[in-house]
This record gives structure tokens, sequence and C-alpha cells, in this order.
């Protein structure tokens, strides 16, 4: 440990969260909309205000849409130099896995508007499954869950699929027609708000098309703790982010994998970043 | 196809447009003959904001004395209604505005009843029964359907170059031509969600996909196919044993082609979609290009 004030700053998918720690005692709690470096271009800047805010002289930071070294290096360099402050940054998926296991091994499963695998044996680098952007991927996330309710709302509507509960859900839910629903979603594709109230919705449903696309959501969080136990070998796992908020989904995903809480927020994951908890090579961003 | 149906109109110079994801074609129709033929870019009135400038500088080139537009992302008649009221702010030249899968049934059967699946960068089936009731399905963009489509196999190719990358798929002759056209998967994570909305990144990839002998790539089609004739049986069991036709660029690789015209007995297109969209204004505009 060090005397020096530190920060941790989880900059994920719907907020950011920050912890000022000095010598593992907390001082202050701060929290403001995310922060993704894929789609905010003043990531940077308000980073750099809440670290200059805090005068935190030591700061980890888990960021969503970071995609490559060389951004990584840019960024934590630019911050660096605006701020004064050492910093050290990782995906976000990494700073959960160090916070989830208070720095140990294990294997996390994250799900909130996107989702991805992450697990660290005990030594060496941290290994990762899934993920890849709601375009691509993410499957089992909170957007995945909306963006299938409407698809099968669609299917059921159009006579592709089985007639179904999901249009009156979706309908309801987002309070437009679904014909209208299909604009709005493709005008702004990158704002994920919409296609969230739609998983919301299906949260509380007890429609069975709607409990069949949360387990599937679910099943595809299962697949990722399994891959990473078999490349790691048989890790405990823990659960993070908004998804697993659902009850029927957090029991049956613990029922499957036997699961637990993580044992710290991943903003205390960062604090345990920035202190060299593990060596900053290992715990940095894997491409 | 009939072009000289309609009494007052023959005698102008009507066009007709089909816009794309990937391209929009354009005709010139003068009594009862194809005068003009011309090929512009990608155009889609949901996402591209100066479409209307376009399609009215269209207009003006041409020198067209009426238009009918075929656009995709119209999805009903009152979307059709904002993009002709536009149109009429910046022309005095009648227009017609319906959706891409319209024209193209309108192109296909000559205004009679029929049954068009369309597979460019979307995927949409459109039909017109017996009793002339339009029916359409499919088609709900590249977030939320467009299955089969070329943004969907591309998307799809991708997948499978990720899954390559995890570990979690075999890693075949595909994942070189996503390399090709990425430099590697993790690198096209990062270039389709820095722009969402361009989706020639994904369709790019399907005649390189279609030239390989590769079983992930094979899947890939054979499930193309599935979609679009799922589309086909679906629009027949709403609206009878109709004949069904087939458009767009993904029905140029043979082995989507091939199953689908095994599956559906597809008969070739009349016409072409541009050539509907000249149809569309014809049936519509008639009374106001006689006035005038």
């Amino acid at each position: 440990m060090t005397g020096k004030l530190v920060l941790g700053i989880d900059a994920g998918g719907g907020s950011t969260r920050a912890v000022l720690v000095r010598e593992g005692e907390l001082i202050s709690r701060h929290s403001s909309g995310p922060i993704n470096l894929l789609l905010h271009t003043d990531a940077s800047d308000r980073l750099v205000a809440l670290i200059n805010e805090t005068k935190a002289e030591l700061v980890g930071v888990g960021l969503p849409g970071l995609r490559n070294a060389l951004q990584l290096l840019k960024f934590t360099h630019e911050v660096k130099e605006r701020t004064g402050a050492t910093v050290i940054a990782a995906d976000d998926a990494t700073i959960a896995q160090l916070g989830a296991f208070a720095g140990g091994a294990g294997i996390v499963v994250i799900s909130g508007t996107g989702s991805v695998g992450v697990g660290w044996p005990g030594k060496g680098r941290v290994s990762r499954v899934g993920g890849h952007g709601f375009l691509l991927g993410d499957e089992g996330s909170g957007y995945w869950i909306g963006r299938e309710a409407i698809v099968a709302a669609l299917r059921g509507r159009d006579g592709t699929g089985p007639s179904n509960g999901l249009p009156e859900i979706v309908e309801r839910a987002c309070g437009t027609r679904l014909e209208e629903l299909v604009v709005r979603v493709h005008t702004n594709p990158t704002d994920r708000t919409l296609v969230s109230k739609v998983t919301r919705a299906l949260a509380t449903s007890a429609d069975p098309t709607a409990r069949a696309i949360l387990d599937a959501a679910c099943d595809h969080l299962i697949a990722m703790a399994t891959a990473l136990r078999k490349t790691l070998g048989d890790l405990p796992v823990a659960m993070v982010g908004g998804v697993f908020e659902i009850p029927a989904l957090a029991q049956r995903f613990t029922a499957a994998t036997g699961a637990k809480r993580p044992v710290e927020a991943p903003e205390f994951g960062a604090v345990r970043l920035a202190i060299g908890d593990r060596n900053a090579r290992d715990a940095a961003l894997v491409t | 196809m009939t072009l000289s149906n309609a009494g007052p109109t023959s005698a102008r110079r009507i066009l007709g447009v089909d816009a794309g994801g990937t391209g929009t074609r354009a005709v010139v129709v003068h009594e009862g003959r194809i005068v003009e033929r011309v090929e512009i870019g990608p155009l889609n009135v949901l996402l591209h904001s100066d479409s209307v400038v376009r399609l009215v500088a269209l207009i003006t080139e041409m020198r067209a004395d009426a238009a009918g537009f075929g656009l995709p992302g119209v999805q009903n008649a009152s979307d059709g209604q904002v993009v002709v009221d536009a149109i009429r702010r910046l022309t005095t030249v009648p227009v017609a505005v319906t959706d891409d899968s319209e024209a193209a049934l309108l192109g296909a059967f000559d205004g009679g009843p029929g049954i068009i699946v369309i597979a460019g960068t979307g995927s949409i089936a459109c039909g017109r029964g017996e009793s002339g009731q339009l029916v359409r399905i499919g088609g709900h963009g590249f977030l939320l359907g467009d299955d089969g489509g070329g943004y969907w196999i591309g998307r799809e190719c991708v997948r499978a170059a990720l899954r390559a990358d995890d570990g979690s798929g075999p890693a075949t002759a595909l994942c070189a031509v996503v390399a090709e056209v990425f430099g590697n998967a993790r690198d096209a994570v990062r270039r389709v969600h820095e722009s969402p909305t361009d989706r020639t990144l994904f369709t790019t990839l399907v005649p390189l996909a279609a030239a390989l002998d590769d079983p992930v790539a094979k899947d890939i089609f054979v499930r193309a196919a599935a979609h679009l004739t799922h589309l086909a049986t679906t629009m027949r069991s709403k609206l009878g044993p109709l004949p069904v036709a087939m458009v767009g660029g993904v029905f140029r690789v043979e082995s989507v082609r091939q199953a689908f015209t095994d599956a559906t007995g597809a008969v070739l297109p009349i016409g072409p979609p541009e050539l509907g969209a000249v149809r569309f204004a014809q049936l519509h505009l008639s009374e106001e290009m006689a006035r005038s």
C-alpha cells in the first residue's frame, strides 16, 4: 500500500463510478455518466476533470471501448500530461475481475449493456471470451435481450416466427408502434436506451416467449463461464452487471455455475489496478 | 413489360428510381421505351440526410416530367408522404414515392399478383394477392432483421472469424477473407462500431466469401437461402400459391439462387425495380400529369 491518494474509476456502460482511497480507507465516492472511448469524443476531458477534482496522485481506470494497445497508450499518456497523476488503464472487464476476487484468481461474467467473460488463473495474462460489441456479439447482454424481444415481436407479427405476446409487451414498453420502433432504432443505432426499455419490461414479464429469451440470454452467459473454465481450470465464477439483477436469470446462472456476487465493485478493482496489486502488464488490455 | 398503358403519361419522360443500400439505379421511360439508364451511389432516406436533395437533382438532370421512387426505409403511406412533401418544396415535377419492395414487385409482375423476395443489403418480401391486397414481411433493418441479406451474410462472416479467433469455431479460409478486408477480426470489431451505419463494411465480404470453397462460408449461404425461402413460403401461406420472383445482389451468389429456386420454383422478374418505380408513377400520377 501507499500513502498516496488513489482514485479507482469504472467508466462502465451505463454510468461512471469512482472511489477515492488512501491507505485502504475510503475517502469519497463519485458518479457521473458513462465514458466510452469508442462513443464519446470528450472521454479524456471528462476523466481529466474527475482526476483534478479529487486531486488523486495515482489513478486506475477501467474503460469500455478500449480496443488496442496503441489507443491505450495514447489515452494514458494524454491524461498523465494533463493531470500530473500516474494513470494505469485497462478495459472495464479487467477491473471487474480484479474487484470480484479482491485481486485473486477467478472468472467474471459481465452482462450490462454489453457482455463479456474474463478470467485470471492466478498468474500470467487474463483470458477473455465474448464481447465484440452490440453489432457483432454481446450475446446475453441487456441490449441483446431487448433486441431479441423486438425481433421475436416482429417475426410473430409477420408470421415468419411463432405468434407470441411480445408485440404488445414491446409496444407498451416503448410507447410506440412496432413499425415506428424499427425506424427509431435505426435512426440512431448507438443510442441504446430504447432497446433497454424493452429489456426492463421483459425482466418482469411472465410471458413464455419473454422467459425463453431470458433463458437463452442466460445460457449464452453460462457458456462464457464454461468456455473460460475449459481454458483456465475450475476457477470460481462471479457475476457482474445489471442483467444479473433479473432474479430468474441470476438464479439460473448460479445453479449452472455456482456463481457468487463479487467481493468488491469494479471501481475498487480499478484501485487494485492502480496500486499494482497485479502486475500492470498482466492486468492490462488483452487484445 | 407494357409501358405505354396510360395515355397521358406515355408522351412524358418518366423517371423511375430504385434506391438501395449499396447502389441506386434509375431509368427514364419515354413513349414506352427506356431512353436513359443511370447508376448513383447508396441512398437511404433514413440514414442519409441529403437524399431528398439528391433525388431532386436526379429529376433535373434527367429532365423528367414525372418521377416514381422506390426507397428503402419508407414503411408506409405517411412515410412516403413526408418524402413527397419534402421533394415538392424543391420541384414542381409530380412525384410518387413507395418503398423499394413495392417497386420491385411492380417491376417483377408488371403490376399483377405475385411475390417478390428481395435480398440486397437487407431482405424483405412483398406480395400482391389476386384481390389486389399488398403484404410486406421482413425488411426490419440491419439491427432488427434483414436475415439472409448482404449485411447479414457479411456480419455472419465476421462473427465466424471472431469465433475462430476465440477458439470457439474452426479457423478456415473465411478468416483470411475477413482479414483481407479488415486487417484482423479484432480490427473488424472496432471499425464496425466506429461507423455502425456504414453497411458496405459487411456487404463487401459477400462476393469474396461466395468465391470460397469453404465449409463455414457455405453454411452461411445455406442459412441465408433458408431465411429467404422462409420469406417466400410465409408469403404463400398468407396470399396463396402465387408465383415468386427474386431480385437483389445476394441472388447473384449461385448457391443461394439455386437453393431458393429449387425450394420455391422462382421465376425471373419481368422487369427490374427501377421500371417498377416508373410503373408506380404511372399508376399514381396519371391524373396529376393529365392536369399539368
